[in-house]
C-alpha cells in the first residue's frame, strides 16, 4: 500500500511540476523536431537523381526528354553500379533498357529500379518523371502507347532513414535525463529539507520507498516513449518495425538503470548545488558518445571502445533494434544483459552511499 | 525503579517515583560530538498523559536528546525505554508508538495537504479513513486548506501540518521539536491550542522550546537544560516558587549603581546595557526596593524608568546559569 501511494504521489509531483514537465516531454520533442527538419528533411529538397543504363538509343531519348529540367541530374552507366547507387542514396530511380535491339514494332523491355522508402520524397518524383517521359517517347517515336513493357523492381534499402535512426535515440536520451535528474535532484532536496527524515520516522522499509521512486520514473519513461513515437509516426513518417514487447522490456530496464545511477549521484552529491553539475558531467558526454543523434563509426577506435560499454549505448541500441530495426526480444539479449549489469553496479554503489541525513550535522537545540 | 505502587492521584506529576506508569524512562543518557559533550548524563521519567518540556537555549542539547529518543540518533551512553520497550539498538520497535514533528517543516511541495496526510498514513502502513482524515484536518485547523498545495501554506499552517503528520499513526507519545519557533504570537497561540487538545485526548507529549511563556503555559513538568545537562526539573510553578520573593527590577540610573554598594545579600545588579538600563535580580522585593531608593538618595543618583516584575522561568534560568535564555 505504501508502494502504491508513493508511486501515485511521485507521478503526481512530476506531472504537476511545470519545470519537470518541460524537461520530460517538451525538451525531447524540441530536439526531435529540430534535428528532424534540419537534417532529416533536408535531402528531399535537393535534385532528383536518375540513372540510365542499357540500349543507348532509348537512354538518349530519356535524357533528351528530362535533361532540360533544372532539378534533374542524369547519370549514365553500368546497371549494377547505378542500382547500388540507390542503396547508397546516390540515385533515386534507375531505368534499364533491354540492350538487345527489339524488332521494329515489337515492345521494348524496360526495368525500373526504385526505393519504396523514398516514395514520399525525391524517389517518388523521379519515378513519376520517368514514367511520364517513357509515355511521351512512346507516342512521339512510334505512335504506339504500348512500346515499352515496364517492369518495376523495388530495391530494399537497409539503411534507416535519419529520423528513424534519431527517434529511438531521442527516447533513450530523454529516459536518461528524466530518470537521472528526476531522482537525483529530488532525493538531495528531500534530504536537505528534512523530508527524508520524516520518511525515516515512518515504518516504510527503505527498499519500498526507493522502489516506488523508481517506478514513478518508469511511468514517466513510458509516457515519454509513447509521445515521441506518436509524434514520429504522425509527423515524420517513422515506420515501427520490430517488437513492442522488446522495446517495453528495454524501456523498463533502461529506466531502472538510469534511476539507480540517479540514486548513486544523489549519494555522491553533498549539497543540492552540486547534484546537477555531477549529473550533467555524466549525462552530457554519454548523450553524444552513445549514438543518440548520429552513429559514431568515424570516431577513433579507443573512443568507440568507451562508447560501446556506456549504459546509454545499450539503451539506445536496444530501443533502435526493437522499434525500427525489426528485431525481437531474443535478438537484443546482449544489450539487456549489459543494462542489467550496469543496474546491479549502480544499485550496489548507491546503497553504500545512501544517506537519510544531510551532510552538515545538525547538533543544535 | 524500586516502587511500583500506583498512587493514582500522583501519577501525573510524580512520574519519577512510579516507573510502572512511565511512558518514557531515560537513564544516564549521553552523546558526544568529538570532544563536545552534547548530552551529559541525562535521566528523567515522563508519565502517561503528561506534557514534558525541555527548556534551554539554542545548542543546549534539546534536539539531540529528542533525536535519540525518536531513534534517529544513536546514544553513546545510557538507556531509553518507551512504554517499556528499549529504543536502542532497534528503534523500529517503537516507531508505531511515537509520532514526531521534526524541526523542518518542508513537505512535498506539489502535493496537497490531504494528499500529504494520506501519503504519510500509507508510509505507516495505514489507509486513513475519511473519519481519521477529517479529524486530523479539524484538529490542525487545516480543513479549509485540505486541497491547498503545501507550498502555499503559511508558517503556522506548516507547523500544524507537521503536527498532523506526527499523528497519522495514532501514536501514544508525540514529540514536538520547537513547534512554534519563528511564528507570530497569534499563530503560536493557535499551535498551543492544538497541543492542549492533544493532551486532552490523552497523548503523552514531549516538546522542546526556548520560549519561556510557551513552556510555562503548556508543560506539566519541565527540564531546564544547559550545556547538555539537566540543571533543574519540576513543574513550572514550583520552579518559579523556588525563587521565593525574588523579583526583577529594571531601572535607569544617572550614574551606574554598583551591586556591592547596595549591601543586599543574594542580590545582584548587572552592569548597564547599551541603553543604560540596569537589572537588579532581588532575593526579596520589598528589601531591594527600599535599599535601592535609599542608596540612590544617599549618593545623589537619579533613578528613572523603575520597573518591577515578579520572577518567572526566565529568571529561574538566569539564576541557575547566570545567563539569559535568549541571547
Amino acid at each position: 500500500m505504501a508502494f502504491i501511494e508513493l508511486l501515485k504521489a511521485n507521478t503526481r509531483m512530476h506531472l504537476r511540476n511545470r519545470n519537470s514537465l518541460f524537461w520530460h516531454f517538451a525538451f525531447p520533442l524540441v530536439f526531435m523536431v529540430l534535428f528532424g527538419f534540419i537534417i532529416g528533411q533536408g535531402g528531399g529538397q535537393g535534385p532528383v537523381n536518375i540513372g540510365l543504363s542499357g540500349d543507348p538509343t532509348w537512354t538518349q531519348h530519356v535524357e533528351t526528354a528530362l535533361g532540360g529540367i533544372e532539378e534533374v541530374d542524369i547519370t549514365k552507366g553500368e546497371q549494377d553500379v547505378l542500382v547500388n547507387g540507390i542503396r547508397d542514396g546516390d540515385q533515386h530511380v534507375v531505368v534499364v533498357f533491354d540492350s538487345q535491339a527489339a524488332e521494329p514494332g515489337q515492345p521494348v523491355q524496360v526495368e525500373i529500379f526504385f526505393d519504396p522508402g523514398e516514395e514520399m520524397g525525391a524517389g517518388g518524383v523521379a519515378r513519376t518523371m520517368v514514367m511520364g517521359a517513357l509515355d511521351g517517347i512512346a507516342k512521339q517515336v512510334q505512335g504506339l502507347p504500348e512500346l515499352f513493357v515496364i517492369e518495376q523492381t523495388s530495391v530494399a534499402v537497409e539503411e534507416l532513414s535519419f529520423i528513424s535512426f534519431l527517434m529511438p535515440g531521442i527516447i533513450g536520451m530523454s529516459v536518461m535525463f528524466s530518470c537521472l535528474f528526476g531522482v537525483a535532484s529530488p532525493l538531495v532536496t528531500e534530504r536537505e529539507k528534512g523530508i527524508l527524515r520524516q520518511v525515516k520516522l515512518t515504518t516504510v522499509p527503505t527498499p519500498v520507498f526507493l522502489a516506488a521512486k523508481s517506478a514513478g520514473m518508469t511511468v514517466i519513461a513510458f509516457l515519454q516513449a509513447f509521445i515521441i513515437i506518436a509524434v514520429g509516426i504522425m509527423f515524420f513518417d517513422v515506420e515501427i518495425s520490430g517488437s513492442l514487447l522488446g522495446a517495453s522490456v528495454v524501456l523498463f530496464l533502461g529506466s531502472l538503470m538510469m534511476v539507480a545511477l540517479g540514486m548513486l549521484v544523489a549519494g555522491i552529491a553533498g549539497r543540492v548545488e552540486s547534484v546537477d553539475s555531477i549529473a550533467n558531467m555524466i549525462a552530457m558526454p554519454m548523450m553524444f558518445l552513445a549514438g543518440t543523434f548520429f552513429p559514431i563509426d568515424s570516431a577513433p577506435s579507443w573512443l568507440r571502445g568507451i562508447a560501446e560499454v556506456l549504459p546509454l549505448t545499450h539503451l539506445n541500441s536496444g530501443l533502435r533494434d526493437t522499434l525500427v530495426g525489426g528485431q525481437t526480444l531474443g535478438d537484443i539479449t546482449p544489450a539487456l544483459i549489459a543494462m542489467a549489469v550496469w543496474t546491479a553496479v549502480f544499485i550496489g554503489a548507491a546503497s553504500v552511499r545512501f544517506r537519510w541525513e544531510p551532510q552538515k550535522k545538525s547538533n543544535g537545540g | 525503579m524500586t516502587s511500583n505502587t500506583v498512587d493514582s492521584a500522583s501519577t501525573r506529576n510524580q512520574a519519577d517515583s512510579h516507573g510502572g506508569s512511565s511512558m518514557v524512562s531515560v537513564r544516564s543518557l549521553g552523546k558526544n560530538y568529538g570532544s563536545l559533550r552534547a548530552v551529559d548524563d541525562v535521566s528523567f521519567e515522563v508519565a502517561r498523559g503528561e506534557i514534558f518540556g525541555f527548556l534551554g537555549p539554542n545548542g543546549a542539547g534539546k534536539t539531540t536528546c529528542l533525536e535519540m529518543m525518536e531513534g534517529l540518533r544513536k546514544p553513546d551512553a545510557g538507556t531509553i525505554t518507551i512504554s517499556g520497550i528499549p529504543v536502542w539498538p532497534d528503534p523500529a520497535k517503537v516507531k508505531r508508538l511515537i509520532g514526531v514533528q521534526t524541526q523542518s517543516t518542508a513537505f512535498y511541495e506539489e502535493l496537497t495537504v490531504q494528499e500529504v496526510l494520506r501519503l504519510f498514513g500509507a508510509l505507516h502502513g495505514r489507509r486513513l479513513s475519511k473519519r481519521v482524515l477529517e479529524d486530523l484536518l479539524d484538529l490542525s485547523g487545516l480543513a479549509e486548506k485540505r486541497k491547498a498545495y503545501t507550498l502555499a501554506l503559511s508558517g503556522g499552517q506548516k507547523q500544524r501540518l507537521a503536527i498532523a503528520i506526527a499523528l497519522v499513526n495514532e501514536p501514544e507519545l508525540v514529540f514536538l521539536d520547537e513547534p512554534t519557533t519563528g511564528l507570530d504570537p497569534q499563530a503560536r497561540r493557535r499551535t498551543w491550542e492544538v497541543v492542549k487538545e492533544l493532551r486532552d485526548r490523552g497523548k503523552t507529549i514531549i516538546l522542546t522550546s526556548h520560549y519561556m511563556e510557551e513552556a510555562e503555559y503548556l508543560c506539566d513538568r519541565l527540564a531546564i537544560i544547559d550545556y547538555g545537562k539537566i540543571i533543574a526539573m519540576d513543574t513550572p510553578v514550583r520552579l518559579v516558587g523556588q525563587l521565593g520573593r525574588k523579583a526583577r527590577i529594571n531601572f535607569t540610573a544617572s550614574r551606574p549603581i554598583e551591586g556591592v554598594s547596595l549591601g543586599l545579600a543574594g542580590s545582584d545588579v548587572g552592569a548597564p546595557n547599551s541603553e543604560g538600563e540596569q537589572t537588579l535580580l532581588a532575593e526579596n522585593l520589598d528589601d531591594a526596593i527600599a535599599v535601592l531608593l535609599r542608596t540612590a538618595n544617599d549618593e545623589d543618583i537619579e533613578i528613572k524608568n523603575l520597573q518591577v516584575r515578579t520572577a518567572n522561568l526566565e529568571d529561574v534560568f538566569l539564576t541557575l546559569t547566570g545567563k539569559e535564555l535568549r541571547d
